[in-house]
């Protein structure tokens, strides 16, 4: 299946296409107060609101902010709008469908961790907001 | 003659008759001898029919010159028309529709088999129908999705996308010292943007519609269903001038169609039986849209039996493990909420709660991801009340946008008395109580604070969930008062109980707005 | 006078003390009876009476005697001015007579001897204060004629020495004509070289000016390459920023052609390749900035050594006008120089000859200093034989003033009453 690998936090992670919108790179983020720290704003873009997360910090170890303008990654599914700040991207990738385990190969060797966007929201929503 | 140009020109005008020309003929079906629905109706068809004509359209043209018959005989009053011949011009109409789209898309319109047989059926006189040969009604589905209003909606996200990416691509201007640049260059570039920001802004408010156009959109469907079901009811509008988002309403079209199915099917009982319950026999579908003071009310209601307790109850007992007066000590708001839980199942229950497990789920579900809230009242055989409140939508308010520590923000100008400027000096009492930064989590090192926004109170605001309602908000900067889109904030945001949406700035940038309620 | 003799005063003495003793034992019966006591009284009173009147005695007699032997330790000490004292009337006032006559015999000898003694003493003294006379006239000739021989040895050794000294000049002013005639010569080249150098510094300051055209004209390129640069680093930020949005491009048409399903699938690849090519395209933009920086930088560097040579060149400029001016002052210089050293050479000839009659004189100068000293060398010899002969004289002389001044120590001792 077509998957979009990308590295952040030390990962090496991919996601289903289907849910990959958009890459852009022109975002400047507006911070939200009380938004926990790895929320980094929102962005307006063409039309629609994304929440833009650190994806390095949200799902790994460290920070996936370098520059002033990072690529973010626009991700839409089912009602939901985010975005994820990585330290590097891969692309588009076709890999072969896990088979149970998380892990999967591609054809260049490297092992990708496929998440699915569910699970980012999810790990997102469980953070705290607020006081 | 760009006949590509006219034909589309040409589709646009007639999708909208044909939408009036639906609403026409609905009306009518309520009130057969109106001649003067007739004449507009007429009226219509004739539009239609000459437009088609300019273009040689023979198979449109030729349509409309049969439909058009019929109503000079009915406004004339020379033929009593019957629901069975509405409902012919009503297929028509429909077949107009797919023609008209045939046409755009260079399709063959002669070539749909429905043209024949409804032809064939106005070929004839209006009090001459072979009445065998009306087919069955089609299976009701939803509306078709919006994508047409005057213009194709897709255009219109389009612009405002390109022209916001016109806008931000200002952005990018590598900076010219004055020799580099050609004199009254730069003046034109500005004036330029300017131009471009009004543009875009004025493409943003297409993004609304009055909710009338919204409800009617839903009149063909509840009429259907009402005929699917064996009802006779009514969609009435309430507040149908009020403007809101598209998106929104894109997003609720599913949801009200479950909530109308389920009032059709389940709440509006058989005229026989409001009949014999000194109801009116037609029943009756509201939907109500009112604006509060930040965020939208939908109501969905209906003048049906209601929403049966007993198997509430039931649930509520055997799964959930309440006792009586537990059940009963609950308020209905809470009680009627429990059919949304997402494990009320109605596999065993009546008929008369089939189906709403699933289209509650459907509902819940979009109205969460909208941020709003959902109340369900109802009443034994007096009806069935959904209460759908969303956060402030897309709209444009004017708000105060300032900057405090790293954040730019907004608060709505009817919120704001005055802005002052603070004075340097020891910080004044009261300065820390109830201070914004200090409630927004910004660390006191960042701030510069310049400015002070004096908060009015409008009347009938409750107080604040902090207890003491701020009476000013020390900032850093003020930005200005400007006009500013609003969305909603989002699952995330929302979960911070303090901003009631996001604000775009006439350039693209973003001020969040705060709530002033539960600031 | 009457004499008295020692003999009757003893026995008036002894029967004097008789009559004190009988008196006394018959005082003493009287005061005690008994026999003891009273002479034992008697004996002491005798015996005291004995010593009283010995003591008496012996002591006017003593004392005459001792007063005589003091004058005679006088005597002996040579003191002959104090008169005998007469005291005694008895024997020993012949004593006393005796020894005054001895006295004042001793004087006048004495006292005659005294006189003999000055006036030997006197011509002694005058004799030798002659031959003082003598010798120092002696001494002041013979330094006098050391000296001249002094001086005119050393008057010779001068002359001597001038004459060497007159010799050397001499030379060395042959030498100096010599030289001058050559420094003519030389000057005369001096000033043929330099006015060709100042002919070269002109040469060259042209040829200078020519090169810093030259160098102007040459930076020109330079110049206008610096403006080049920056505009080529413009087309590399474009380059870069293409190269950016042609990577996000291919990364969103990817992500359509997967929405695009089936028909994407070639459309992904094209996209992939896009993508790759735009990684190229930023690692080639990155080298071409790093080379592009580099360029820049060398330019710079380029530029600073051209102003900096500007500036030298400038310098060398404002130091060739000055060299060239200078060479003119070294010219006017040198000619002065030339004339004036023609003159010198003149000068110095002159002077040899005159050198030369003034050597004449002097060894003429020399010859009678020699003379001189050879005449003075005999008159040296002279004086020193005379001289000796006084030596004798007054080594003769001083003998008898020695033993006549022993004479006068001697009978000084004795000393005279005053006349």
């Amino acid at each position: 299946m077509d998957c979009f690998v990308f590295e952040a936090g030390g990962k090496r992670l991919g996601i289903e296409a289907r849910c990959v919108y958009r890459v852009a790179d022109d975002a400047r983020p507006a911070a939200v107060p009380l938004a926990p720290p790895c929320h980094v704003g929102v962005i307006y873009y063409r039309g629609d609101l994304f929440d833009v997360v650190d994806a390095g910090l949200l799902l790994g170890d460290r920070s996936s902010l370098k520059d002033e303008n990072p690529y973010v990654i626009l991700l839409k599914w089912d009602q939901h709008k985010l975005g994820l700040i990585p330290e590097r991207i891969a692309g588009m990738k076709w890999i072969e469908a896990p088979k149970g385990a998380e892990d999967v190969f591609t054809h260049d060797g490297r092992r990708i961790r496929l998440i699915a966007p569910e699970d980012i929201w999810r790990l997102l929503s469980d953070l705290s907001y607020g006081h | 003659m760009d006949i590509d140009k006219y034909k589309k020109i040409f589709v646009q005008e007639s999708a909208n008759y044909l939408q009036e020309l639906t609403t026409g003929l609905i009306r009518v079906e309520q009130d057969l001898c109106n001649s003067n629905l007739w004449s507009e109706i007429h009226g219509k068809i004739h539009s239609i029919k000459g437009m088609a004509r300019a273009l040689s359209l023979e198979a449109v043209s030729n349509l409309c010159h049969q439909m058009e018959a019929w109503c000079k005989e009915f406004q004339a009053g020379t033929t009593a028309p019957d629901a069975a011949a509405v409902q012919i011009l009503m297929d028509g109409t429909d077949l107009l529709k797919k023609m008209t789209e045939a046409e755009a898309s260079g399709a063959d319109p002669a070539a749909d088999p429905e043209l024949k047989r409804i032809s064939a059926l106005l070929a004839c006189r209006p009090d001459k129908l072979d009445r065998q040969t009306q087919t069955e009604p089609h299976p009701v589905a939803a509306p078709s999705p919006i994508d047409r209003i005057r213009v194709d909606y897709a255009l219109i996200e389009e612009l405002l996308a390109r022209s916001q990416e016109i806008i931000l691509l200002e952005k990018t201007l590598p900076p010219l010292s004055h020799q580099q640049m050609a004199a009254g260059l730069k003046s034109w570039i500005d004036h330029y943007m300017a131009m471009l920001r009004g543009l875009h802004f004025q493409l943003a408010r297409l993004r609304l519609m009055p909710v009338q156009d919204f409800a009617s959109l839903f009149e063909k469907p509840v009429r259907d269903l009402g005929k699917a079901y064996g009802r006779e009811v009514k969609l009435n509008v309430a507040g149908g001038d009020l403007q809101v988002d598209i998106g929104l309403m894109d997003r609720l079209r599913e949801p009200f169609m479950h909530l109308l199915r389920n009032a059709v099917a389940h709440g509006i009982e058989p005229p026989d039986e409001r009949e014999r319950m000194g109801k009116s026999r037609e029943g009756t579908l509201v939907l109500a849209a009112d604006k509060r003071r930040d965020s939208l009310v939908l109501t969905v209601g209906d003048d049906g039996r209601g929403i049966d307790p007993n198997p509430i109850r039931r649930y509520l007992r055997e799964v959930v493990g309440m006792s009586d007066p537990e059940i009963s000590a609950m308020p209905r708001e809470d009680f009627f909420r429990t059919i949304l839980r997402l494990d009320y199942s109605s596999a065993d229950e009546t008929t008369q709660l089939a189906g709403r497990g699933i289209g509650m789920d459907v509902i819940a579900k979009a109205i969460e991801c909208l941020s709003g809230a959902l109340a369900i009242d109802s009443e034994p055989s007096r009806g069935t009340r959904f209460v759908i409140s969303l956060p402030l939508s897309l709209s444009i308010i004017h708000a105060i946008v300032f900057r405090i520590g790293p954040y730019t923000l907004a608060a709505p100008t009817s919120h704001v008395a005055s802005i002052q400027r603070r004075r340097n000096g020891p910080s004044q009492e009261g300065d820390h109580n109830n201070d914004l930064g200090l409630r927004l989590g910004i660390d006191p090192r960042e701030r510069k604070p310049g400015f002070i926004l004096k908060l009015r109170q409008p009347a009938g605001t409750e107080h604040g969930t902090s207890g003491q309602p701020a009476d000013h908000f020390m900032v850093d900067a003020v930005v200005g008062n400007m006009p500013l889109m609003v969305m909603p904030p989002g699952e995330l945001l929302a979960k911070t109980g303090t901003f009631a949406g996001v604000g775009i700035m006439e350039d693209g940038d973003i001020a969040i707005l705060l709530d002033m309620e539960r600031i | 006078m009457n004499r008295t003799s020692i003999k009757n005063k003893m026995i008036l003495s002894f029967l004097a003390l008789l009559l004190i003793v009988m008196a006394v034992v018959g005082a003493a019966r009287q005061i005690s009876d008994n026999v003891i006591t009273g002479l034992a009284f008697s004996a002491a009173l005798a015996l005291a009476a004995g010593i009283i009147f010995g003591g008496i005695f012996s002591r006017s007699i003593v004392r005459r005697l001792n007063s005589l032997s003091g004058a005679a330790k006088e005597v002996s000490r040579g003191d002959l001015s104090k008169e005998i004292p007469l005291l005694s009337r008895d024997e020993i006032r012949d004593l006393e007579e005796v020894f005054a006559r001895m006295v004042s015999d001793l004087r006048n000898i004495i006292s005659e001897i005294k006189e003999v003694s000055t006036r030997i003493e006197e011509t002694g003294r005058s004799l030798g204060v002659q031959i003082e006379k003598v010798l120092s006239s002696s001494r002041e000739i013979d330094e006098t004629a050391l000296s001249i021989a002094k001086g005119s040895e050393a008057q010779s050794l001068i002359v001597q020495r001038t004459s060497l000294v007159f010799d050397k000049c001499l030379e060395q002013m042959n030498e100096a004509a010599q030289k001058s005639t050559q420094t003519v010569s030389r000057t005369v080249q001096a000033l043929q070289k330099t006015e060709t150098g100042e002919a070269k510094a002109r040469e060259t300051l042209h040829y200078l000016e020519e090169v810093l055209k030259q160098m102007v004209e040459n930076a020109e390129p330079i110049y206008r390459l610096s403006g080049k640069v920056e505009k080529i680093k413009m087309v590399m930020d474009v380059i870069e920023e293409l190269s950016r949005k042609t990577d996000l491009l291919s990364l969103n048409a990817s992500i359509e052609a997967t929405r695009a399903g089936e028909m994407g699938k070639g459309f992904a690849l094209v996209a992939n390749e896009i993508r790759s090519m735009a990684e190229n395209s930023r690692h080639s933009s990155h080298e071409i900035r790093a080379i592009v920086d580099d360029i820049f930088k060398d330019n710079k560097a380029v530029l600073a050594s051209l102003r900096k040579s500007e500036t030298d060149i400038d310098k060398g400029r404002t130091l060739i006008h000055g060299i060239v001016g200078t060479f003119g002052e070294m010219l006017s210089g040198v000619k002065q120089i030339s004339a004036e050293v023609q003159d010198v050479g003149e000068a110095s000839r002159k002077q040899v000859q005159e050198m030369r009659g003034l050597l004449d004189q002097f060894q003429e100068l020399s010859r009678l200093a020699h003379e001189n000293f050879v005449s003075t060398q005999k008159t040296t010899i002279n004086t020193k034989g005379q001289k000796e002969q006084i030596m004798e004289i007054a080594r003769a002389a001083k003998s008898l003033q020695a033993l006549s001044e022993k004479m006068v120590e001697t009978q000084r001792r004795f000393r005279l009453p005053e006349a």
